[in-house]
């Protein structure tokens, strides 16, 4: 028995040295994209009193925008979402709302709110869709607005390409009906397109937790942190792992994830592609890897994607264990699905640095990290109950070698906060969006916590989301409660819907009978010229 | 070795923490002293510009300390004020020899401040530092090659056209969509440089040319253009080159565009729908009759296109909507879709209109 428990405890000691190995690994990765960020966000800093943004906004070349919002049941924060976007700073853009068969009184709302008629429009893009588009409407008073309304398909990537079908302009910028765009927020993720037009495909914005912000009138004006320390936590992660982790990936030419909340392409590339994969849970980081597969497949290497660090989306983070967990699970098991899907490209040259170095690093520390990290834990309460063991036995071979201990709580731990830190003083340095002491000294507990608890157990819901995927279990979304975004107002009140808003009283007027209802054209595309169309076509 | 990493550990976590406060402080330290500058500076500034004949002499009464903050509070005012407050301001940093530091700031060895010192003579507009722009045009660095472009389009020297359509195809290029804006910003002395162009032997250029002519409104090179819509051997600038006859609306190239949307081989689809767009906007009975056969054409983009047109025509294309509409063609879906464009967009234009306050009339 004893000789068993001390084979036990010298398997066990030699596989902490790899777990020490793999923290190791993993923190000087993350060290090195903060320096990366750092030095990226120096250069976009100085380059602001030139940037020209007021150009962007005044030129009449600057290509349109699409945005494209899906919104399954979003009555609490819809109004409040679509009034915020239409004051976008943004010369030419309109909104595509894709009602996803909406329970509650989300269209009802709509309908209120932007004065709704049924039109008989025809989707100018092909992407196939997995259930049907019922009708299609806009606003009376000429608000640029699109509502789609379409059948429910449990399918977020489903909705979004039903908006690309609608979208008329050059570019589309998908964002989550939940979110709140900085007003400047278009014109800076369309820069890179206007500076570098024939290479940039795509652009990313950063994502921030708006829990504990004040908003007024659909415009963050005051960032806070939040009460709870689970969404506090969230803050210190995006700031690290969004913020840092994407600018660093992005400064090296080696982006994979565009955030879904807010992430703009070319209209034509996401055509030619086909949309977004309808059957995966990660069909934001899907778009990407398929976007780098199919241009290398092309032989293009000058191609950029590019994370813009400055404009900002703000979107509500979970606050509960529950909800959060249910989150990471459906991220990891999306991860293993793009990961799995594209795995031609995994160590091959042809793919570049994505292919060599970030879906290896993908694989071997995002998604395979976690079964590293819970055997690590479960390795160290091993070796603890061994220890506890030979004292009450006086076995001495199984004394815990406390240099070891203290080592690997310096490269697990104590690394870990080192790196949470650096985002909070590349942060400061930079961008410097929380303003009061109060705020800092929470960020600053919230390090601590993020690296001793809650690292841990987010590393067994991400392993439970890799289980859900080996095993293929039903991929649904899941509900995520909403509490809005703005102080407390009187709710809109919802409008009854009848029959369509007639369109035969409009049509009357010039002599025409009742509409056809819209109904799916045939698939068609459209010719690309492959330049950017002036925004205001003759 | 193990307490020593601890230490170094203990002691980065500490500077880091030591770093955030201390730049938190300054930062906290310097915007109040830059507020009071600013508060003493800017109404000094504006009591001198806010006046008939703009004069800025108190100016000379400013402390040296503050005078960095002038000189910036005044670049920045440049931007937002035109006429003689404007020429004031300019002659103000002429005199002060912050022109010529930014002429000297052009051949720094940091590309930051070079990119600075182009946006500044951009804005102060003073014709003589236009050869100190247009050598930035081939810097190393895009954002300095960037930036020159858009100061050459604010210098509005015409003889730079030449120069910002060179950098479409030059080794050290300058993004398309960023020289447009600067042609734009030249104004109509960039029409001649623009329509001697046409001629050029590169697609980019010839396509940029077009679709700022069509922007400028440049009548005097439909001739030209219609030359580019009938036979440039690039779909693309075929196609720039109906979206520039259709802003110009010359009515004479009704014709050559009733040809480029015509279904021939020769006339890809993109060719075809831009000069139906176009004609939409030129008019007249051939475009309309051109338009009726185009918007029941089988290719859902060219029935669109013809459907646009139409709806932009007015009132005899309205016509021609309803008819189709009412028909059992190819085209009705789309007719009836733009027939109720046509009619939102009056209808909103009734409610604009019927918000605003009337003028009162007072009797005589």
């Amino acid at each position: 028995m004893s000789e068993a428990i001390a084979f036990a405890a010298w398997w066990l000691r030699h596989f902490e040295w790899f777990v020490l190995a793999y923290f190791l690994v993993l923190n000087s990765t993350y060290l090195v994209m903060t320096l990366l960020a750092a030095v990226d966000f120096g250069r976009y800093l100085r380059r602001q009193p030139f940037a020209g943004h007021a150009d962007v906004f005044a030129n009449p070349l600057t290509p349109g925008v699409s945005v494209i919002v899906p919104a399954y049941n979003e009555e609490v924060g819809i109004i409040d979402a679509v009034r915020a976007m239409l004051s976008l700073h943004f010369p030419l853009f309109e909104l595509v709302i894709v009602d996803d068969g909406s329970t509650d009184e989300t269209f009802a709302l709509l309908h209120g709110e932007l004065d709704l008629v049924e039109v008989p429009r025809r989707a100018t893009g092909d992407i196939v869709l997995l259930s049907e588009v019922k009708t299609v409407h806009v606003p009376r008073r000429g608000e640029p607005v699109v509502v789609v309304r379409k059948t429910n398909a449990q399918s977020r990537a489903d909705a979004l390409n039903a908006g690309i079908n609608f979208a008329q302009h050059h570019l589309i910028c998908m964002v989550d009906a939940d979110s709140l765009l900085d007003p400047e927020a278009l014109l800076r993720v369309v820069k890179p397109f206007v500076d570098d037009p024939t290479r940039v495909v795509a652009t990313g914005g950063v994502v921030r937790p708006a829990n504990g912000c004040r908003v007024e009138q659909g415009e963050i004006v005051e960032v806070g942190m939040p009460k709870g320390w689970l969404a506090r936590i969230q803050v210190v992660e995006y700031l690290r792992s969004f913020l840092l982790g994407r600018t660093g990936w992005s400064s090296v030419q080696s982006l994979l994830i565009i955030s879904g909340a807010f992430g703009m392409f070319r209209r034509d590339l996401v055509l030619e592609l086909g949309g977004l994969e309808p059957h995966c849970l990660g069909e934001d980081a899907e778009l990407v890897a398929r976007v780098h597969r199919h241009l290398r497949d092309q032989g293009r290497k000058d191609y950029r994607i590019v994370f813009v660090s400055e404009p900002v989306c703000w979107t509500e983070v979970p606050s509960t264990r529950q909800v959060l967990a249910r989150q990471r699970r459906r991220w990891s098991r999306g991860l293993a699905e793009v990961l799995w899907k594209h795995r031609v490209m995994m160590f091959n040259p042809r793919y570049g640095r994505i292919g060599l170095v970030v879906l290896p690093y993908y694989l071997f520390f995002e998604l395979l990290g976690p079964i590293v990290e819970v055997l690590g834990v479960l390795t160290v309460f091993g070796l603890l109950s061994i220890w506890a063991a030979g004292q009450l036995l006086g076995q001495d071979a199984w004394l815990i070698n406390t240099d070891f201990a203290v080592l690997f709580a310096l490269v697990a731990l104590g690394y870990g906060f080192l790196l949470s830190l650096a985002a909070l003083t590349v942060e400061e340095f930079s961008f410097h969006r929380m303003s009061s002491w109060r705020d800092l000294v929470i960020s600053f507990g919230a390090s601590v916590l993020e690296n001793v608890g809650y690292r841990q157990l987010h590393a067994w819901w991400r392993l439970k989301g890799l289980w859900w995927w080996l095993t293929q279990g039903d991929a649904a979304w899941g509900a995520m409660p909403r509490v809005g975004f703005a102080a407390p107002t009187p709710k809109p009140v919802a409008v009854a819907i009848g029959p369509p808003v007639p369109v035969a009283p409009l049509l009357a007027e010039v002599g025409v009978s009742a509409p056809v209802r819209n109904v799916p054209g045939p698939d068609r595309s459209i010719g690309a010229t492959g330049t950017m169309e002036p925004n205001a076509e003759g | 070795m193990l307490q020593l990493t601890t230490l170094a550990l203990a002691g980065v976590l500490v500077i880091m923490g030591c770093a955030i406060s201390a730049r938190r402080l300054w930062r906290a330290s310097s915007t109040r002293v830059e507020e009071r500058r600013q508060g003493r500076l800017r109404p000094l500034v504006m009591a001198c510009i806010s006046v008939d004949e703009p004069d800025l002499r108190p100016l000379e009464r400013v402390l040296p300390a503050d005078v960095p903050t002038l000189e910036a509070l005044i670049w920045h005012l440049l931007t937002k004020v035109r006429g003689a407050v404007r020429m004031a301001l300019v002659e103000w940093l002429i005199e002060c020899g912050a022109v010529e530091r930014a002429r000297a700031r052009t051949h720094s060895r940091d590309p930051v401040r070079r990119a600075i010192a182009a946006e500044r003579l951009g804005d102060a507009g003073v014709l003589e530092t236009s050869a100190d722009t247009t050598r930035l045009l081939d810097d190393r660095y895009a954002d300095v090659r960037i930036v020159a472009a858009r100061a050459l389009g604010k210098l509005g020297n015409g003889a730079a056209v030449p120069d910002l359509l060179a950098t479409l195809e030059s080794p050290r290029p300058v993004p398309a969509g960023i020289v447009s804006m600067a042609l734009v910003h030249l104004g109509p002395v960039a029409v001649d440089g623009l329509a001697h162009s046409l001629g050029s032997r590169s697609a980019v250029v010839r396509g940029v040319c077009a679709d700022l002519l069509g922007l400028h409104g440049a009548l005097q090179a439909a001739k030209w253009l219609s030359l580019l819509v009938e036979h440039d051997p690039d779909p693309d600038v075929r196609a720039r080159s109906a979206v520039a006859l259709g802003r110009i609306g010359f009515p004479q190239s009704a014709e050559v565009l009733r040809r480029a949307c015509a279904a021939l081989p020769s006339n890809p689809i993109a060719v075809r729908c831009a000069s139906l767009r176009a004609l939409g906007r030129v008019g007249g009975g051939p475009a309309v009759a051109a338009l009726q056969v185009a918007i029941d054409d089988v290719d859902d983009d060219i029935g669109q296109a013809a459907a646009e047109g139409l709806a932009a025509i007015g009132a005899p294309g309205v016509r021609v909507l309803t008819m189709v509409g009412l028909a059992e063609g190819v085209g009705r879906e789309r007719a009836q879709d733009w027939l109720i464009r046509v009619s939102l967009e009056n209808d909103s234009r009734q409610r604009r209109a019927a918000r605003r306050p009337r003028p009162r009339v007072v009797a005589p």
